[in-house]
């Protein structure tokens, strides 16, 4: 595998697969600023095999894994020379698609690949400008002193190959914007909530309540917060795991309906996400 | 051409109105980084063309005229 040395080599990649023109396919979205991170940490890595251009992030333990392939079945090809050239590496890799019995989803299958979880995304396009909300006592913007400890409990509790985990420079920019919300008992952070507010999209990234002090209402007024920011904005979304078909329950209650959208999180392991 | 950007842009996002004046479709959150690749794969179809990676950028699809102007010079090719 090759260290990327910039995004442009990326950009001249992905036209080189794209010009054969079979329909291409990929499931890389990313940015340049986030893309240029990596490669300036010197974490991004890239393969070309046939008519794919795999994309390799380092993560502690395993590594996420982004294709873009002219075409399914080039993938089909050369998925398995991939995995083969690799033995040892852990794939993780997130196909986002709009069919649960999606063609990508079973060249994976095919290939060594299990689904680790799966999640769905819901949203709702109803906004009810009259909502008021006071922030209590416990309920506060996150100060940059609690970054330690808001990242703490994502490395506690979150399971890096289920969902993409912030570091800390996210979290002060969430912080700087006053995105981030903790719930407070004692100086001790027992819940959060992050949301990215984009124009008329209000995106919901993480929800937290810890462990010891879930069933007080606590993840109840975290949302609420999260209801009332959105009350000036066309839709509000996120995505949930599939099988939490109590969560999914509770958020239909709220007005939310599962998009045709899902999010397969895929491993070359026989591994299963445990909640 | 702008009907057939507007068709696109509404198959794929059709809870927005994307005729209504907008600056940035991206800014704005009508467009995500998810519906940008959708959107350069239903152009590139549409059109018969193949959008270069130095330009699947957000500001390339801000809006109808940005994304017109992006065709233009793909057409012209």
């Amino acid at each position: 595998m090759n260290t990327v040395k910039n995004f442009l080599a990326v950009q001249n990649s992905i036209t080189h697969i794209k010009a054969h023109k079979k329909k291409s396919i990929t499931n890389f979205f990313h940015d340049e600023l986030t893309v240029s991170k990596w490669i300036e940490k010197g974490i991004f890595f890239s393969i070309e095999i046939l008519e794919v251009l795999f994309l390799v992030k380092k993560k502690d333990g395993f590594d996420s894994l982004f294709f873009i392939a002219s075409s399914i079945n080039e993938l089909q090809v050369s998925l398995p020379l991939l995995v083969n050239r690799f033995p040892n590496l852990i794939f993780v890799t997130d196909l986002i698609v709009k069919e649960e019995n999606s063609e990508i989803i079973s060249v994976f299958n095919q290939h060594y690949f299990n689904e680790y979880t799966s999640l769905v995304r819901m949203s709702r396009m109803v906004s009810d400008s009259s909502l008021n909300f006071e922030l209590k006592i416990n309920l506060k913007e996150a100060t940059i002193n609690q970054i330690d400890e808001i990242n703490s409990l994502f490395v506690r509790y979150f399971d890096p190959m289920a969902e993409q985990l912030p570091n800390k420079l996210d979290l002060i920019s969430w912080v700087e914007s006053g995105s981030l919300l903790v719930y407070e008992i004692d100086s001790k952070i027992c819940g959060f909530i992050i949301y990215d507010l984009n124009g008329v999209s209000l995106y919901l990234r993480y929800w937290f309540v810890h462990p010891d002090y879930r069933e007080q209402k606590i993840g109840s007024l975290l949302f609420k917060y999260f209801l009332y920011k959105g009350k000036n904005t066309k839709r509000q979304l996120f995505w949930v795991i599939k099988t939490n078909e109590n969560a999914i329950k509770r958020y239909r209650h709220y007005g939310f309906v599962e998009e045709k959208m899902y999010n397969f999180v895929m491993i070359n392991r026989n591994k299963k996400y445990e909640r | 051409m702008n009907d057939k950007v507007l068709k696109i842009l509404n198959e794929i996002r059709p809870e927005f109105d994307f005729s209504e004046p907008v600056d940035n479709f991206h800014e704005a959150g009508m467009l995500d980084s998810f519906d940008i690749v959708t959107l350069v794969t239903s152009l590139d179809e549409e059109f018969g063309i193949s959008i270069e990676g130095v330009d699947i950028l957000p500001e390339n699809f801000s809006s109808i005229k940005s994304i017109v102007k992006l065709l233009a010079k793909y057409i012209q090719k």
